[in-house]
C-alpha cells in the first residue's frame, strides 16, 4: 500500500514539473506565432490592402490556437464596427491573457501594437509592424533562454522533489 | 443616405436623423470642422435643430469608420484629398499636408470633412435622348453649364441610358467607356462603380482624360466615350482622335453659353473642326435641378 502511495506522490510531482516546463515551451511557441502573424499582416497591408478586420480573420486562419483565437475575435469585433480598434484590442487582450503563458512584458508588446493599429498611413503602419516584430524577436530570445535554463530543471526538480517527499514520509 | 450614416460619428448621426425625411432628401453637403458646429448645406425647411460641435474624438471616430479602421488603405485618397464611399458619395478632407520632394504626399491631422451627398437622379436625361440619338447613332455632344447645375448628373444618366439601350424606342445598347479623372461620374471604389450603370460600361478611374481616352479606344473599343470637363489642349486633341476613330464623344465643359465657351482655345479649335453635333446649354434657373435646354428646337447647331 505504502509503495502505491509513494508512486502516486512521485508521479504527481513529476507531472507538475513537466507542466511547468511545458509552459516555457508554449510561451516561446506563441511568441513565434505572433511574429508569423505580424509578417503575414505586413503582406496583407502592403500588397493586398485588405481592410483590418478581413486581414486579421485571414491571418487567424493560418495560425494554431491560441494566437488564432485572439486574432479572430478581434477581427470579428472590428468588422461589426462597434467601438474603436484600441478598445477592442485591449478588451480582447485582457480576456486572452488569462489563458496563455505569456508574461506581462510580452503582453505589453502586443498591447502597444494595438494602440496605433489602423490609425497610420501605409508607411507608418509598416514601421509599426517592424518595430513590434523586433520587440517580439527580443522577447522570443528571452523566452528561449529561460526555456534552456529552466526547462530541464523543472522536470528534474519535479521528479526529485517527489522522491524527497516520499523519503521524508517513509 | 444610408451609406452616409455608416460613416458618421454617433452624435452627428443622431443630429442628422432628427431632420424629417424630406429634409434629408434635400441635403447637399454635411460639413464638419473640428471644434465647430456641424453645418448642413441644402436644408430648405424651417426646422432648426441646434447643431452639435464636431469634436476631436468624433473626428477620429469618423476617420476610423471612413477607412474601415484601416488608414493604411487610403494612401491614394489622402493624396487626392477626397474619399469616395459606397453609394458614390464623396468626403472631401483638409488638414496638414505632408510634402515629399516638392509634391503633395498626403494629408495628416485632418481637421475638416465635407461630405458631398451624391444624388443619382435616374431619368434626368430622358428629355435629351431623342435629340442626342439621331440618324441611328449617338451624336458627339458638348454639355455646357456653370458648376453645380447638374452636368455630371446628366452625363452619368446618359451613360446609363446608352449602355442599357432603349429597345422600346429602337435604340440598341452600346458599349460605353467612361474616363473618370475625378472619380465623379462613376464614383469608383477599388475600380467598382458605385453608381448604377447598364451592363456595357467600362470605367477608367482617376485617369488623366487625354491619356485615358486613348487607352480606352485602344483597349476597350467603345461605341461611346464619356468624359467630364474638358479644358486642356491635350484633351481636345485626344477628343479629335476619338472622333476620327469613329467613337462618339459626350463631354461637358464649364461655362454659361456656347458663345462664352468659344473663347477657350481648346473648345474653339474643336468647334472649328466641327467636332460636336449637338450642344446642350444648361443653366440653373431658380431651383436646382431645373434645366433650360436652349438648343432643343434646333438640333445639331453645328452639324457636319
Amino acid at each position: 500500500m505504502i509503495w502505491i502511495g509513494a508512486i502516486f506522490i512521485v508521479l504527481a510531482s513529476a507531472l507538475i514539473g513537466m507542466e511547468l516546463s511545458k509552459r516555457l515551451e508554449r510561451r516561446t511557441l506563441l511568441l513565434r506565432h505572433m511574429k508569423v502573424a505580424l509578417e503575414t499582416f505586413d503582406t496583407e497591408v502592403a500588397f493586398a490592402m485588405m481592410p483590418l478586420s478581413e486581414a486579421l480573420i485571414q491571418i487567424s486562419r493560418q495560425l494554431p490556437d491560441p494566437a488564432k483565437q485572439f486574432l479572430f475575435s478581434v477581427g470579428e469585433r472590428i468588422g461589426e464596427n462597434r467601438g474603436s480598434v484600441v478598445e477592442i484590442w485591449e478588451e480582447e487582450l485582457d480576456l486572452w491573457k488569462k489563458n496563455i503563458d505569456l508574461n506581462n512584458q510580452d503582453i505589453e508588446v502586443i498591447r502597444q501594437f494595438g494602440q496605433t493599429l489602423g490609425k497610420q498611413d501605409l508607411e507608418g503602419q509598416r514601421k509599426q509592424i517592424q518595430l513590434t516584430q523586433s520587440y517580439l524577436t527580443h522577447r522570443e530570445q528571452v523566452a528561449v533562454d529561460s526555456q534552456k535554463t529552466y526547462q530541464s530543471m523543472y522536470r528534474s526538480l519535479g521528479f526529485l522533489g517527489g522522491l524527497l517527499l516520499v523519503i521524508m514520509l517513509l | 443616405m444610408r451609406e452616409i450614416f455608416h460613416i458618421l460619428p454617433t452624435i452627428i448621426k443622431d443630429y442628422v436623423e432628427r431632420y424629417p425625411a424630406e429634409d434629408r432628401e434635400n441635403m447637399e453637403e454635411i460639413r464638419l470642422r473640428i471644434g465647430r458646429p456641424v453645418e448642413i448645406v441644402g436644408l430648405k425647411s424651417k426646422t432648426k435643430n441646434h447643431p452639435p460641435i464636431f469634436t476631436e474624438k468624433d473626428a477620429s471616430q469618423m476617420m476610423s469608420l471612413l477607412s474601415q479602421h484601416s488608414l493604411y488603405r487610403l494612401e491614394e485618397e489622402l493624396k487626392r484629398g477626397y474619399i469616395t464611399i459606397p453609394g458614390g458619395h464623396r468626403v472631401g478632407i483638409a488638414g496638414r499636408v505632408v510634402m515629399d520632394k516638392g509634391h503633395v504626399k498626403g494629408l495628416r491631422e485632418i481637421g475638416s470633412y465635407n461630405i458631398r451627398i451624391a444624388k443619382e437622379k435616374q431619368g434626368v436625361s430622358d428629355d435629351y435622348i431623342r435629340e442626342l440619338y439621331r440618324r441611328n447613332h449617338w451624336t458627339n455632344t458638348l454639355i455646357i453649364g456653370p458648376p453645380k447645375t447638374g452636368k455630371t448628373t446628366l452625363l452619368r444618366d446618359l451613360a446609363r441610358k446608352i449602355s442599357l439601350g432603349m429597345p422600346q424606342i429602337g435604340i440598341p445598347a452600346k458599349n460605353v467607356a467612361i474616363v473618370d479623372e475625378r472619380s465623379e461620374i462613376a464614383g469608383c471604389i477599388h475600380g467598382i462603380p458605385q453608381h448604377h450603370f447598364g451592363t456595357k460600361v467600362d470605367v477608367l478611374d482617376a485617369c488623366p482624360k487625354a491619356e485615358g481616352m486613348m487607352m480606352m479606344i485602344r483597349s476597350m473599343s467603345p461605341d461611346v466615350l464619356v468624359v467630364d470637363e474638358i479644358g486642356r489642349e491635350e484633351d481636345g486633341r485626344a477628343m479629335m482622335e476619338a472622333i476620327y476613330a469613329g467613337v462618339t464623344v459626350i463631354s461637358t465643359v464649364h461655362g454659361t453659353t456656347l458663345e462664352n465657351v468659344k473663347k477657350r482655345p481648346t473648345i474653339k479649335a474643336l468647334l472649328e473642326e466641327s467636332a460636336f453635333e449637338t450642344i446642350i446649354e444648361i443653366s440653373a434657373v431658380g431651383k436646382k435641378g431645373v434645366f433650360k435646354y436652349l438648343d432643343k428646337t434646333e438640333p445639331g447647331v453645328i452639324s457636319r
